[in-house]
Formats: structure tokens, sequence, C-alpha cells
């Protein structure tokens, strides 16, 4: 996780003056930061897209309201948390599409063998990450993902240090047992192939 | 604050299951940040530098108008019909008029509404609750739920 960069107060202000490089340089600095947020907390690429995107436009819109005092990626977690969490309520009332039938079908075209294997193992964990509740995988991915501490976790998330303690301490119990069991289909299926 | 019971940890524990998870993670090749498509960052400031398209003022009074009918109608009804059409000045000219005219088109609807369709009135608030309690349902469902 990067450290406080020394610009950013600078580069917020030029933004909120209206400064379209400033846009930029934050946009592309920041950009993967929440595209991996979002993807670990939505488990889809298409819908972190969308959500990343829409995460830059809450934030240049409310840019006046950014405290110079906190990191600002800390400040674009949150809104990025925020919109992860309201997206997945919302995802309860959705229709299934074809596409969403179809990725579940097992695929029949491997591809090369190394990067699909490294692919299969990051899909585990990510599935397994699926399974925790949304409370539970947004202080994962901000501690395992990001390494943040557990004060900067409680600010992102809006909790006291010791909640946000107790929930990690849940969500590893959770993770553990859910990668066990990933771990055991894993090993049926390559005793089977 | 959550209830915390056996879920206590020392310092020492605390770092201990950290490091058993972090290793289990590592044993499935993460954590690693998982890349966004190479086009996103200037896609994302393409969309920004382009203005939003301003809202037309219009577009509120279609929900406003009805409302306020329904409103002034209710007023002529049930206090006077020229009242709103005084505060804003000769009920015989102008604004005034224009309000006086609303009030006596809207007062034979609603008494219409009235009489022919007054047993609609606890179903549509039957309606408005059910609807509300959805709703408050919806945004009250612990986020645990969700998977």
């Amino acid at each position: 996780m990067s450290e406080l960069q020394p610009d950013e107060t600078e580069l917020v202000a030029r933004a909120c003056a209206g400064d379209q490089s400033a846009c930029a340089t934050i946009v592309q600095r920041y950009t993967g930061v929440l595209y991996n947020q979002a993807y670990r907390m939505l488990g889809d690429a298409f819908e972190a897209e969308d959500a990343v995107q829409e995460v830059f436009l809450r934030a240049f819109r409310n840019l006046q309201s950014y405290d110079p005092s906190r990191r600002l990626v800390t400040w674009l977690l949150t809104i990025g948390s925020n919109y992860c969490i309201d997206r997945l309520r919302r995802r309860r009332f959705n229709w299934l599409t074809l596409e969403d039938v179809a990725f579940w079908l097992p695929s029949t075209q491997p591809g090369p063998e190394r990067s699909a294997l490294q692919r299969a193992q990051q899909e585990v964990v990510q599935r397994a990450l699926q399974r925790l509740p949304v409370t539970y995988r947004g202080v994962t991915v901000l501690r395992y993902w990001y390494d943040l501490s557990y004060e900067e976790i409680g600010q992102v998330l809006g909790l006291t240090e010791a909640t946000v303690k107790t929930r990690l301490h849940r969500a590893r119990k959770m993770l553990q047992e859910a990668l066990a069991a990933e771990e055991e289909v894993w090993n049926i299926e390559g005793m089977m192939s | 604050m959550e209830y915390r019971g056996d879920d206590e940890l020392s310092d020492t524990d605390l770092a201990a299951a950290e490091a058993e998870l972090r290793m289990l993670l590592a044993r499935w090749g993460e954590p690693q940040m998982a890349a966004p498509p190479a086009d996103l960052s200037a896609r994302i400031v393409r969309q920004l530098s382009t203005p939003p398209p301003v809202r037309r003022s219009w577009y509120r009074w279609v929900l406003v108008l009805p409302v306020l009918f329904m409103l002034i109608g209710g007023w002529g009804l049930l206090v006077d019909s020229s009242g709103p059409a005084m505060l804003l000045g000769d009920p015989e000219t102008g604004l005034g008029r224009f309000v006086l005219a609303m009030i006596l088109i809207a007062k034979p609807l609603w008494n219409l509404w009235l009489s022919a369709a007054w047993w609609l009135l606890p179903g549509l608030l039957i309606l408005l609750g059910v609807g509300w309690l959805w709703w408050r349902l919806i945004i009250d469902t612990p986020l645990a739920e969700v998977h």
C-alpha cells in the first residue's frame, strides 16, 4: 500500500479548481486500487469496472468534502466500500441473466496450463471470499490486500478498532473454513483428472 | 459495537492468526492485486471530461404540478376557492385569475373522485403502507445475509 503522497493535497486542490490534468493523475494513480477493491467485493470483473467509474464520479463530485489530513486512498476506498455494499444490496433483486448461467457452466476450452492453474488457484480464493458476509469481506480485503492498519480500516468503514478486530477474527475463521472446503474440492478434482 | 465473547485475542494470538491466514493465502497465490483493463483509466478520464447533460428544469415540474393541482383543489374544497387566488393579487386578473381557474377546475375533479371512488382511499393507504414497509425491509436487512 502506498504511503501518504506529499503532493496529494496540491493535486486535490488543483482538481477542485477544475484542472483536468490533476483529475487524470488521480484517476491513473488510483484506478488499480479501486478496481481491485471492487473486484474482490463484487466478484465480477465487469461490475468492478463499472464500480470504479462510479466511485471516481462520486469522488470528484464531492472532492470539496475531502479532508486533507486523511490519505486520499483511504477516502477513495471509503467511497468504494459504500458503493460496493449498496450494489450488493441491490443485486439481491436482480434477475439472473443467461450470462450469469453461462458463467457457472464448466468451460470446455483449456488455456495455457500454467496460467490456467494460477488463475484457477486465485479463483479459489475469490470464491472463498465471496462466501463471506459483505461486512466481513470488506475488512478482509482492506487488511490482506491493502495492508491497512486496524485504525485505517476503522476510518474507511466507519467502525471502531475493536469492531474491526472482531470482524477480522471472525472473517479469518470463515475464510480458513471456506478455503479448507475449496481445497477438498480441489484435491478431489485433482485425483479424478 | 459487536458482541465479542470468546473472539477476544491477545496481540500475540492476533499476530499468529494473521500470519497463519497470510500463509494460507500465499499457498493459493494471493493476495495479489487484480489488474484492471489497460484502458480503464483512459475511459474514466474521458467520461469525467465530458460534461454531464444539463437536466432541464421543467422536468421536476412534471412531478410537482399534479401534486400542486391536487393541493389547491383540496384547499378550494375544504376552505374556500378564492383564498389562494387572493394571496397572489386580484383574482380577476393575472396570476390570481389563473390560480382561481385551476382551483375551479380541480374542485370538480376532487368531487368526482370523492363521490365515485372514495372507497379507493383505504386501499391506496394500505398500498402506500405496504410499499413503505417493503422498502424498509430492503434497507434494514442485515448485510451479513447478502452473499
